[in-house]
């Protein structure tokens, strides 16, 4: 591990020594060149080894598709060992063969997270879904001036979207100047990621075409982390910048009338509500590969929607324009098609585990399941893999700008979130939901207040005041029960057992917290609406890069004060100053260059600060996750985060 | 009987309209209007939405308007245009929605309707005429085993079984060859083989319901007169038992459509989600979860016009079959 | 006359109690002599002396009201009858089978007792293995002294039917859920609001039913016109879906005893209309019987029609419906509970039980956490068994 970390470092300092010495920049797609020199630029189909699907020589000698050279971009993307996932996790790397299709099963309408991750390209990319070693993606190479100001982009010349159009600044502009530019599709103008330090309140950057395929972004003040930003932050993928301008361009008033689209508009109950018509049904963005609306818009994903044969499933078929190769030069991705079955009820996606009618599976699979994978890996053709998961599995929100002013005075007051730590038995819980496979948040709660110790619980409530008790020894507030509604989504197998045993655990110290279960979609809404009191979910590992404070978590614990955040104090509440003190901790890091020593710096002071604030009550850290891979599938990592193995879709091959 | 009909079709008026007015109840259930719900939606993905805009989609939506004029809005859409109202879940109109998989609901109903008169007819004659007889008793214990195993908890356990020993993958429609195949021959074969669960386990539960009936019915039937004439008279045993007396017994029987078919959708609705089924029930399971509240009342609605229809077949059927109900259903 | 009715009670001596006791038969004499004394007693008895006679014969049936009893005894007394609590969860010993009972100790014999269990993690398979501790026998004491509990929510007291006292290994006679709780004790809390469930919605809708249902069935015409489409409506509605979609507007706040209360007034409001269609549809048959006409020229009021002379001719159609019905709305919480739409945790029901139970893990490598669908099943069993014996007993064309 150390080894690649070492190796990919000293890649990114050639890369900047190179940037800064004006060179060329060598395309970052060849880094991995070092570790593996087979790896060339595509050589020209050479001998007998077919360097692209059978499906597609077919559509090419058929004349209905162009041949391959014309469909790739001249730099395509190669994919190699130690190029998506790092060597360690992936230690037997190898080419592979086309065909298969890779079925897989999701539970929410119109919605699976395992062919999301695995369609994701993002703009720029890094081994692990780190964020060490960022090279290109999409975008074919970066620079950065020294002052990390201005980042100059190359595009790929020659790639194409999956109908065939080419991929130019065009695309930048359009998304540039008439999405963002656009009052009525981005009122506030440009999202956050593109203003100095992902402050919603920083200068939007300034975009710069200097050709059909290089273009500038320069933000006013130091932005170190807007590499970083582009790669897997909020994992929004390539349409943050690249959307295909030649479909949108018909739903967009500066090119077509509105009167144009009266039968579109009529036909979702609008009058001349372009703006809901372009984002609602006609844009499509990485969050909506899935969506049935998607089928037949242009992507630069491995896979393409296609309308399948039967309601309930998915059916992606392979994108004959897909830029990325691997080191022979065959087009990517191996395999041909990728099915996911949508099952109703949670608990038979593991049925369909155990017939093995599943060949890739993550979102939805849970520690508790592990032994009856274990038993039946055999009969049905599959193993399972156990990775680290790639967020804290299950932390207790209390909204503290829930409308309610006992409650806001109560959960507000650092005492009662310590108190309740202390009251939670962790070990407890790790041993019944998780096997015994998590460990205690040392990072984010700390020793300190993640021992369980309920007589310290007890004193700190009692001197919160909350001494009062009713007939069944619940703690009562001004003579009233004080009661917690905790609704949760059930949006992954533990949140329901968790939060049920921390209901149990808390009646020991006199907290009466009421768990609910409710749709994940309405617990979406609740959630913006501000209604929701308490919940559980999970919250971004403290070893993923991006997210040390948990900002991004603060949309459940207190929804106003993020909102306030959010829109630059346009709505919501305004927030109290420790609360300040973490934006400006956020947008200090971001403004920092990864790895940096300021950089590292500004981390350990927000590890303190979660430690100290405690807003959020991390129940446990460094989950252990099961992956569930056919048994014949390849280049699946054996360690690292699962999801990460789920991101590197296209190298996946079925040996036969 | 002609009369008899027609009285009964326009019958059907009133009683679809306070159906009508159940299903928009519903809809009008969860609190606040969706309006609210729709903007706080469109603001998830980044869209902010004027207040001047709300009141118009509100306007539009008549949430603005007393309740009867939003109702008025509904129904008339549903009549002249076929307009259900619009799926938020989905982002489709929901009568598209519905459209998709109401076919496989109704077929899987009314097989599983068959199929447990296939079973229970033959059965309830039998324990009938075999009164406490061995095959009386295990046919009355299989019948009440099967109304008291919850179908759910069933439709799991024999869906792992089918796997662990016949190797067979029971979820869904097909297995994962077929899913994305176009229509063959083995295609259809395929969704036989996987629809016989479902309609065991919903088939199953109502037998056992027909089995009570149909036997409690014939017995009664048997102690009368006729029979016992009949019987003296020579007549043979089976043509007896066939011409009158199952023939009367089966009257109720087929009555009871009107409340066999709400238990089979709600059975249909169960094991669909445990065996992932792409059928109304998962669906309807959904939207109610997330309130999606247009697709909800549209699938109480047409769940309730189907039965009722239903009902009005089986009642016609009786009014036909028994002079005494047809003229006493006249009589004023 | 007097021959048509000894004639009867012949058959339903012979021919409609299966179970009958021979002996007790056998000591009464000849079976003439037998006969006459029971036409005596049958000449005088009161019709609801007579059914308890006839279902008294019915041993299936009486057995399974005994056992009815007891289900319903364990849910009045559940804190007493549970050796835990319902939430008491057994530290480290999640997911553990029944604990075995043993009275061998060392070779001799002793008093039913439990060994300690020791858990451990098989790395291969990832499953638990619990080892027994077999050098100290730990006795399982009856009316002991255990976890603290108020008797009704009243009274606290710690006295339990049985345990193994303070300090002494666990005794989970159903084993533990994956968060170790005693599914013995849980089944038993469960029963509580699973069995009266059925039996509130079901009083509920009895009332409902026979009286509309009656009144339909007699007057006719423009009466029975609007009550049938109005049931026609009521019926036609698939209660699942139905209930579904009015659960999305039930408070969030609710706690578990509203939850309970709404999900019985449910249940019941659309279970009375199967219990009139079939009051309705007797009525109708029998209002043509020449008696009904005599009651009426003898100037008897309608009510008293319905109620007195015509209602007893089918009573036995009645509790059929009735037996069919308790069984069917103990279901109907499960289903609801399965949904998430019924009772939530940590209320405990059957439903809860059986959504806890509805785990492949559970099927595959813990059947005894399945355990509580037993006890819905064989609820349901008892409640058709006593309504097959209290048919069979009340039923006046084979009296």
């Amino acid at each position: 591990m150390r080894k690649v970390t070492v190796a990919s470092l000293l890649v990114i300092l050639a890369l900047v020594l190179a940037a800064c010495g004006g060179a060329p920049a060598a395309p970052p797609a060849d880094a991995p060149a070092v570790d593996a020199p087979a790896a060339q630029a595509p050589a020209a189909p050479s001998g007998e080894m077919a360097k692209e699907a059978p499906s597609l020589a077919e559509a090419v000698a058929a004349g209905t598709l162009p041949p391959l050279e014309e469909r790739l971009p001249k730099v395509p993307f190669v994919v190699g060992p130690g190029v998506l996932l790092s060597e360690a996790n992936v230690p037997n790397w190898a080419p592979g063969q086309y065909g298969g299709t890779m079925n897989s099963a999701h539970s929410v309408a119109d919605w699976s997270p395992d062919v999301f991750v695995m369609m994701n390209e993002p703009l720029l990319q890094a081994p692990d879904l780190s964020v060490q070693g960022i090279q290109g993606n999409v975008l074919e190479s970066f620079e950065v001036s020294d002052d990390n100001t201005v980042f100059t982009f190359k595009m790929r010349e020659g790639l194409k979207w999956s109908d065939g159009e080419p991929v130019t600044t065009e695309d930048v502009r359009f998304t540039w100047e008439n999405i963002y530019g656009n009052e009525k599709l981005f009122p506030t103008g440009v999202p956050a990621r593109f203003r100095t330090g992902y402050d919603p309140a920083g200068d939007p950057m300034t975009l710069d075409i200097i050709d059909d395929y290089n273009f500038t972004l320069t933000s006013s003040g130091p932005y170190g982390g807007f590499l970083r930003n582009i790669t897997i932050e909020g994992w929004n993928g390539y349409t943050e910048l690249i959307n295909p301008a030649h479909v949108l361009k018909k739903w967009h008033p500066d090119f077509t009338p509105i009167e144009e689209m009266k039968a579109d508009l009529e036909a979702n109950n609008l009058t001349d509500e372009w703006w809901q018509l372009f984002s609602q049904q006609k844009r499509c963005q990485s969050w909506d590969v899935t969506r049935a609306r998607c089928i037949g818009y242009p992507t630069l994903t491995p896979w393409v929607s296609v309308e399948p044969e039967s309601p309930g499933i998915m059916v992606f078929e392979r994108n004959p324009y897909y830029f990325k190769v691997d080191t022979e030069g065959k087009q990517l991705p191996y395999i041909d098609k990728v099915v996911s079955v949508q099952v109703e009820d949670v608990e038979m996606v593991n049925q369909r585990v155990l017939a093995g009618d599943v060949d890739f599976l993550r979102e939805s699979t849970a520690l508790i399941k592990v032994p009856l994978y274990k038993e039946n890996e055999a009969k049905g053709n599959f193993r399972t893999v156990l990775t680290d998961m790639h967020v804290d599995s299950s932390m207790l929100y209390l909204n503290q700008t829930f409308n309610d002013e006992t409650w806001r005075k109560i959960s507000q007051d650092i005492r009662f979130r310590q108190a309740l730590s202390h009251a939670i038995d962790r070990q407890e819980i790790i041993d019944s939901v998780y096997y015994g496979l998590a460990e205690m948040p040392m990072v984010s709660v700390g020793e300190e207040n993640a021992t369980y110790d309920v007589d310290a619980a007890n004193a700190l409530l009692d001197e919160l005041g909350m001494t009062e008790r009713d007939a069944n020894g619940m703690r009562m507030v001004d003579g009233k029960p004080f009661s917690i509604l905790l609704e949760h989504g059930a949006h992954a197998p533990d949140l329901e057992p968790v939060a049920e045993l921390v209901s149990e655990q808390l009646k020991d110290v006199g907290i009466d917290l009421q768990v609910k279960r409710i749709d994940p979609q309405l617990w979406d809404q609740r959630n913006l609406a501000n209604e929701l009191q308490a919940t559980m979910f999970w919250g971004h590992d403290q070893g993923w890069d991006s997210d040390y404070t948990g900002s991004d978590s603060f949309n459940r614990t207190a929804r106003l004060w993020h909102l306030w955040h959010q829109t630059n104090g346009a709505e919501g509440e305004e927030p109290p100053q420790w609360v300040k003190d973490m934006y400006a901790l956020d947008v200090a890091r971001w403004s920092s260059v990864s790895g940096s020593d300021e950089f590292n710096g500004l981390k350990e002071d927000s590890f303190a600060w979660v430690r100290e604030n405690l807003p959020a009550i991390t129940i446990v850290e460094k989950v252990k996750y099961p992956m569930i891979a056919a048994a014949n599938l390849r280049n699946v990592a054996e360690g690292g985060y699962a999801i990460a193995s789920n991101f590197a879709g296209e190298q996946l091959w079925f040996e036969q | 009987m002609l009369v008899y009909i027609i009285r009964r079709l326009l019958m059907l008026i009133p009683i679809l309209l306070l159906v009508s007015f159940i299903a928009f109840f519903v809809i009008e259930l969860p609190p606040g209007d969706w309006v609210t719900t729709y903007v706080s939606q469109l603001r998830t993905s980044g869209i902010q939405m004027s207040d001047q805009e709300a009141q118009r989609l509100t306007a539009l939506y008549g949430f603005d308007q007393p309740t009867y004029v939003r109702y008025f809005k509904w129904i008339s859409g549903i009549v002249t245009r076929g307009d259900f109202g619009w799926s938020f879940q989905w982002g489709k109109p929901v009568g598209e929605v519905i459209a998709e998989r109401l076919p496989i609901t109704l077929a899987i109903s009314l097989m599983a309707l068959v199929f447990s008169w296939l079973v229970a007819i033959p059965i309830g004659i039998y324990s009938a005429t075999h009164q406490y007889s061995l095959i009386d008793y295990l046919a009355t214990f299989i019948g009440f085993i099967g109304l008291a195993t919850p179908g759910f908890l069933l439709a799991m356990i024999l869906a792992w079984g089918a796997n662990q020993f016949l190797g067979f993958s029971a979820l869904g429609l097909y297995s994962k060859e077929f899913l994305d195949a176009p229509w063959s021959f083995a295609k259809a074969m395929n969704m036989l083989q996987h629809m016989i669960l479902p309609l065991v386990i919903i088939g199953m539960a109502s037998a056992g319901s027909t089995i009570r009936v149909l036997r409690g019915n014939l017995l009664d039937e048997l102690k009368k007169q006729y029979v016992v004439t009949a019987r003296a008279k020579g007549m043979s045993e089976t043509r007896l038992l066939l011409k009158y007396p199952v023939r009367l017994a089966l009257n109720p029987v087929f009555s009871t459509i009107g409340w066999l078919l709400p238990a089979i959708f709600a059975g249909e609705v169960l094991i669909s989600i445990v065996l992932s089924v792409p059928s109304i029930g998962p669906l309807l399971l959904r939207s109610t979860l997330a309130q999606d509240m247009y697709l909800t009342g549209s699938i109480v609605l047409i769940l309730s016009a189907l039965t009722i229809f239903g009902s009005l077949i089986s009642d016609i059927y009786l009014a036909w079959a028994d002079p005494r109900i047809r003229y006493g259903g006249l009589s004023k | 006359m007097s021959t048509q009715i000894s004639e009867r009670s012949k058959s339903s001596v012979t021919g409609s109690a299966p179970f009958l006791d021979e002996a007790e038969d056998r000591s009464l004499g000849s079976l003439d002599e037998r006969l006459e004394a029971a036409d005596e007693r049958f000449y005088y008895a009161n019709p609801w002396q007579l059914i308890l006679w006839r279902f008294r014969r019915h041993r299936l049936a009486m057995l399974s009201l005994v056992l009815l009893v007891l289900l319903y005894l364990g849910a009045i007394f559940a804190e007493f009858v549970s050796p835990y609590s319902a939430t008491w969860r057994a530290q480290g010993l999640q997911m553990m089978p029944p604990t075995s009972i043993h009275i061998f100790h060392e070779g001799s014999l002793h008093r039913p007792f439990v060994y300690g269990l020791e858990k451990t993690l098989d790395q291969e398979t990832f499953k638990y293995v619990f080892t027994e501790d077999a050098s100290a026998p730990y006795p399982i004491l009856f009316f002991t002294q255990g976890e603290e509990y108020k008797m009704w929510g009243l009274w606290p007291m710690r006295i339990h039917l049985f345990g193994t006292g303070e300090g002494a290994p666990p005794i989970m006679l159903f084993g533990s859920d994956e968060l170790g709780r005693d599914i013995f004790s849980r089944t038993i809390y469960g029963s509580r609001i699973s069995l009266s469930i059925g039996l509130f919605g079901v009083l509920i809708s009895f009332l409902l039913g026979v009286m509309i249902g009656g009144v339909s069935g007699y007057f006719g015409g423009t009466t029975d016109e609007v009550i049938q489409r109005l049931i026609d409506v009521l019926i036609s509605i698939p209660l699942i879906p139905f209930w579904m979609a009015l659960s999305a507007a039930l408070p969030r706040t609710w706690d578990a005893t509203q939850t309970f209360f709404a999900i019985t007034l449910i249940l019941a409001a659309v279970g009375w209309t199967g219990l009139a269609r079939v009051v309705r549809g007797k009525l109708l048959a029998l209002r043509e019987e020449d008696y009904a006409l005599a009651a009426q020229v003898a100037g008897a009021s309608k009510s008293r029609i319905i109620f007195r002379h015509l209602m007893p001719g089918f009573t036995s159609h009645l509790i059929v419906s009735i037996t069919l019905a308790i069984p069917v709305a103990i279901l109907g919480e499960t289903a609801l509970s399965f949904l998430g739409l019924g009772i939530q945790p940590p209320a405990v029901s059957w439903g809860v039980l059986l959504k806890d139970a509805q785990d492949l893990v559970a099927v595959a490598q813990q059947p005894w956490r399945l355990i509580p669908a037993l006890f819905v099943i064989g609820t349901v069993l008892l409640f058709n068994f006593v309504g097959d014996g209290l048919r069979d007993a009340a039923d006046p064309y084979s009296a």
